[in-house]
């Protein structure tokens, strides 16, 4: 009795999570049988699952439609603006969690408090001020603001890493005639590591998905991944074939990323959710 | 002090004067980008435009960029971003009129053309009451590459048979035939995304006003609330109860097919459409689908019209400039338009190279009272197009004529439409 | 003392970058942009070299809120509010579910979790790009229950017209103030258990304004002079399915992560007091777990208001059925070149994060002092 009623609770549970799976993956599959359906019109529907699998959209945005170079700047943007997040954020975050200050914890919530302003309504003032400085469409200007974007995060998460981090042998460093430069270097970025690559992850991920500014601030060199897909939204219909393999490509960067690090992620979402 | 402001004249005029004479110049070197957002089928146009441009120039790079996507806004938004960071492609397609200098000739950020069209002689080629519209008092702006129409309904002979009826003739008509329609399933007019409801309330707006009234209304001289005003609105609102109900999930293409299927029984679209049905669907113009000027605005022709302009401060002067002289040339006109599926703005065009709706379309051009486009930019400016869009979005809702002539009025205020 | 004082000068060292990027970034263009939408910067010479700018005062705000040709933008706001409330009951209920199923460590959890969390990590082009394709009304999962052999289906996903839960909002006070009634009251009797006399405050509070709402009525002042109906428009269903399944494995990984966070020793002792593994999840760990319920909430919310690339690329710049007030700035800026204007709704969108920013400061700010 007690036995075939654990069998059915069992039963039920991997019919759950069967169709969350389905839920979660089916758009991901929908996505790469569309990219691999050969001469999909900008009007086409047809049968979603009978046709001969075919590279040809591949060959075409990247050869054709040439989206390496927005790839490239996608990637050269999304790395030198992670790198230099975590650089300041490392700082900073080390400066809040280990000198004793007024308003420290204020600060701490302020910076994180920051992050949730809607990035739209920086939107005009950023522009006017990169027109000022000639600077619209360079990957300079990507930089400078998903560096100041992401900083507020990563300074928070990794506040909130370094506290729990015991102090003793730091303390132990100092007395030894080390600075807190080196205190920093030596002691502390060895532990920090795998909530740093957590950090780039979610860094590296917002930057190369940032649509907004992208669209806004580029318009031919600095182009970037997300904006560069747009186009295929054409005014006559989408070409779905196209767009799907280009959307694929774009995706395979940040899914790799999320499934080597994913680890960390968890440990890094236990410490910071309960914040 | 007046002496300073005659010097300040007088050298610009000799700098504009040098510009132009630099033009004459063989041989031209470097590059040229021309920015526009022509792809999929309007590709192969601007290629064989480009083909007669580096057959003259060989020595010149040409660097077609062309930014598809979001109906256009993606590439209204990226010139945005480059004419005011300082990086202006050499010369970028707008729909000519309002929307050019509503936008960047008010802005101070376009070259007078004048000179250019005396020198090329096109005065004469082009029809006069165009130049009106591409100029103001203080220039002009633009070389129109093309003549498109917009007030067109298609329909397909074979199926209009099927249903035992005849192209109607006046909205009336329409709503005559409509319910039967309705009744048997089919779609009496089709309609596709938001943009294409605008295409059809123009067409409607010319029925109901006619060519002079919609002319003062443009002119601030007929007031959008007035009786006329508000009679546009619920005219349109009958033809909108026989359009389909997933209009703006659609591309105008797939409201074209759906005549083609027999789905319904006709569509208003610009004739472009003309290209698309018998280059993509295969069908001979006349017999294999038919088209008529759209319902009570046969003798008028509503236009509208590409062209390209100078920003100022380009790169290249000298090559955009001879670009522009290509695309107002009658080779470079002529190898366009009949890939395009338009007509030449040229009243000289060589018609033996067009085919049958284009010749019609000529014809009519000629003879029929020529009135510009809202849709598509020729009598409002950017302003206005966007809060018309919210405006348009107010009666697709509320479907009441009365508040919604009234809300068009007062956006046309403040764009200074009227006053 | 000196030791302090020399740490601060470090630690202001150490965070003087952050603060000048934050500081400028932030705080310098917010006030710029405040400014801007003081003005009166548009229309046709706005792109000129040197635009002419009026100082104008609230004038921009009077129009969005009862101007009679920003009807557009209030159906955005509208739309944005149920957005909001549909992502944050979709994803967080959905996300806690699946989070209380994979702790109970089912084969595969590792596999499980790393898939659920992956729609994360694709940029909202990508998603919209695939949603829209699913949704599109002749394909996809419309035409799904063909291959079992039924009728497709034929609901129009993302250009519904249909309206449900349609208000006036000339009436926006009277349902202010009724909303307000609901809020404080439903107030009252959660913190009845803790202080009664707190209690009787909001519940008074909830009371008064609910009879205001009622017996005013018509009298209440209008906010139009014309009627105007929002609600909640069906359209917008696809796009928060979308966003839902973005997002439901981000929540998931939170809770996942708390429920992990929570010693066995506790589930154990709850487990062996005869609490049934429901009773175990209501009233023990959810409970527990509030901090991140709050951060999800408030993460979800953060998302929802500044939502603009999945509706941009699911049904385009002009489908009003579906439109949110920061689609509603990026046209009015950058297509009818209105750049006061826009700059205006995205100070009404920056006031609209405040309203749950700077209540979550306070009590974050407390709550750690009284620690």
């Amino acid at each position: 009795m007690n036995r075939s009623r654990r069998l059915s609770t069992k039963l039920i549970y991997a019919f759950i999570l069967t169709v969350f799976l389905v839920w979660s993956l089916f758009p991901l599959f929908w996505l790469a049988i569309t990219a691999l359906r050969p001469n999909l019109g900008p009007l086409q529907m047809g049968n979603p699952f009978v046709f001969s699998p075919s590279l040809d959209n591949f060959c075409s945005v990247l050869s054709g439609k040439n989206l390496l170079p927005y790839f490239l700047n996608s990637l050269i943007i999304g790395l030198v603006a992670t790198f230099l997040s975590l650089f300041f954020g490392v700082l900073a975050a080390y400066g809040l969690a280990r000198f004793n200050f007024r308003g420290r914890r204020l600060a701490l919530q302020w910076i994180l408090s920051i992050r949730l302003l809607p990035p739209i309504g920086f939107v005009v003032p950023l522009f006017i001020m990169f027109k000022a400085l000639n600077m619209l469409d360079t990957p300079a200007t990507l930089i400078i603001v998903y560096t100041a974007f992401l900083l507020p995060f990563s300074i928070w998460m990794l506040t909130t890493t370094i506290q729990e981090i015991p102090k003793e042998s730091e303390e132990a460093a100092l007395l030894d005639g080390n600075n807190h430069f080196q205190v920093l270097i030596k002691i502390v970025l060895p532990s920090l590591w795998p909530a740093m690559a957590a950090v780039a992850l979610l860094n590296i991920v917002a930057a190369w998905n940032e649509f907004l500014f992208a669209l806004v601030f580029t318009s031919k060199k600095a182009v970037t991944l997300p904006v560069a897909i747009t186009a295929f939204l054409g005014d006559r219909g989408v070409y779905w074939g196209e767009i799907s393999a280009a959307a694929l490509l774009t995706a395979i960067v940040p899914v790799l990323l999320l499934l080597l690090v994913h680890k960390q992620l968890y440990r890094g979402f236990g410490h910071w959710g309960v914040k | 002090m007046k002496k300073l402001f005659k010097m300040v004249a007088a050298l610009t005029a000799l700098c504009f004067l040098g510009i132009f004479q630099t033009a004459q110049a063989k041989d031209l070197t470097g590059e040229l980008e021309i920015f526009s957002w022509w792809a999929g089928d309007e590709g192969p146009a601007l290629e064989a435009l480009i083909d007669v441009y580096k057959k003259e120039h060989p020595g010149v790079e040409v660097i077609n960029a062309t930014v598809t996507g979001g109906s256009g806004v993606n590439a209204k938004a990226v010139l945005k971003t480059r004419m005011l960071g300082g990086n202006p492609p050499d010369s970028f397609q707008v729909h000519a009129g309002q929307e050019l200098i509503g936008t960047w000739v008010m802005a101070d950020r376009m070259e007078d053309l004048t000179p250019l069209f005396e020198e090329q002689g096109w005065m004469s080629v082009f029809p006069e009451g165009l130049i009106k519209l591409i100029g103001t008092d203080k220039g002009i702006w633009s070389v129109p590459v093309n003549i498109h129409r917009s007030n067109v309904m298609w329909y397909i002979p074979s199926k209009l048979k099927e249903f035992g009826i005849e192209a109607p003739k006046t909205w009336d008509d329409f709503l005559k035939v409509a319910p039967m329609l309705k009744e048997k399933g089919i779609v009496p007019l089709a309609l596709a995304q938001n943009w294409t409801a605008n295409h059809l309330w123009e067409s409607v707006a010319l029925a109901s006003l006619g060519a002079k009234k919609w002319d003062a209304l443009w002119s601030g001289e007929l007031a959008f609330d007035s009786p006329e005003g508000v009679a546009v609105w619920e005219l349109f609102g009958k033809v909108l109860e026989y359009t389909n109900d997933d209009a703006s999930s659609l591309s105008w293409q797939q409201a074209t097919d759906m005549v083609v299927d027999g789905r319904a029984a006709f569509n208003v679209m610009g004739d472009w459409a003309a290209g698309y049905l018998s280059t993509t669907k295969g069908l001979a113009p006349g017999t294999g689908f038919g088209w008529e000027a759209s319902p009570g605005t046969g003798g008028e022709f509503m236009f509208l019209a590409d062209s390209f302009g100078l920003p100022k401060g380009v790169k290249n002067l000298d090559n955009a400039k001879a670009w522009l002289v290509t695309l107002g040339s009658k080779e470079g006109s002529d190898a366009f338009n009949p890939l395009k599926g338009s007509i030449s703005a040229r009243t000289d065009s060589d018609l033996s190279k067009y085919n049958d709706y284009a010749k019609s379309a000529a014809a009519d051009f000629a003879k029929d009272t020529i009135v510009g486009s809202l849709a598509h930019g020729v009598t409002a400016n950017e302003g206005f197009m966007n809060d018309f869009a919210s405006v348009m979005e107010m009666f697709l809702k509320s479907k009441n004529a009365q508040m919604t002539a009234k809300a068009a009025q007062q956006i046309a205020v403040k764009n200074g439409i009227a006053k | 003392m000196r030791e302090v004082s020399r740490d601060r000068i470090k630690a202001f060292l150490t965070l003087l970058p952050s603060i000048v990027l934050i500081g400028i970034f932030v705080y310098g263009f917010i006030g710029n942009t405040i400014w801007i939408s003081l003005t009166d910067w548009g229309g046709v010479a706005a792109l000129a070299e040197h635009p002419v700018k009026h100082f104008i005062g609230i004038q921009n705000y009077v129009d969005l809120f009862t101007g009679f040709l920003e009807g557009r933008f209030r159906q955005d706001m509208v739309n944005a509010v149920f957005y909001s409330v549909s992502l944050l009951a979709g994803a967080v209920g959905l996300g806690m579910f699946i989070a209380i199923l994979l702790d109970r460590k089912p084969k595969g959890e590792d596999f499980l979790r790393t898939v659920f969390l992956y729609p994360m990590s694709l940029s909202f082009i990508v998603s919209g790009t695939i949603w829209r394709w699913m949704l599109a009304p002749q394909g996809g999962v419309n035409i799904l229950p063909t291959y079992a052999g039924f009728k497709p289906l034929t609901f129009k996903w993302l250009s519904a017209k249909t309206t449900v839960l349609a208000f006036n909002w000339q009436n926006l006070l009277q349902i202010g103030l009724y909303l307000v009634a609901v809020i404080t009251i439903i107030i009252g009797f959660i913190v009845y258990r803790n202080s009664r006399s707190k209690s009787v405050k909001w519940l008074a509070i909830g009371a008064l304004s609910g009879l205001t709402a009622w017996i005013g009525g018509d009298m209440l002042p209008k906010a139009l002079i014309l009627e105007e109906i929002h609600g909640f428009n069906l359209a917008t269903l696809g796009i928060i399915m979308a966003t839902i399944w973005q997002y439901s494995g981000y929540t998931m990984a939170l809770y996942l992560a708390g429920f992990n966070g929570i010693s066995q020793d506790l589930h154990d002792a709850a487990m062996l007091d005869g609490a049934s593994t429901s009773a175990y999840y209501t009233h023990i760990a959810i409970p527990m777990l509030k901090p991140i319920t709050i951060s999800a909430v408030i993460i979800l919310s953060h998302i929802s208001l500044k939502m603009f690339d999945l509706i941009f690329s699911m049904t385009g710049p002009d489908n009003a059925e579906t439109g949110h007030p920061a689609l509603n700035m990026y046209l009015t800026t950058f297509r009818a070149n209105e750049f006061a204007r826009g700059a205006s709704i995205a100070i009404v969108l920056f006031l609209l994060a405040a309203t749950f920013i700077i209540p979550y400061l306070i009590t974050q700010y407390k709550q750690r002092r009284t620690r």
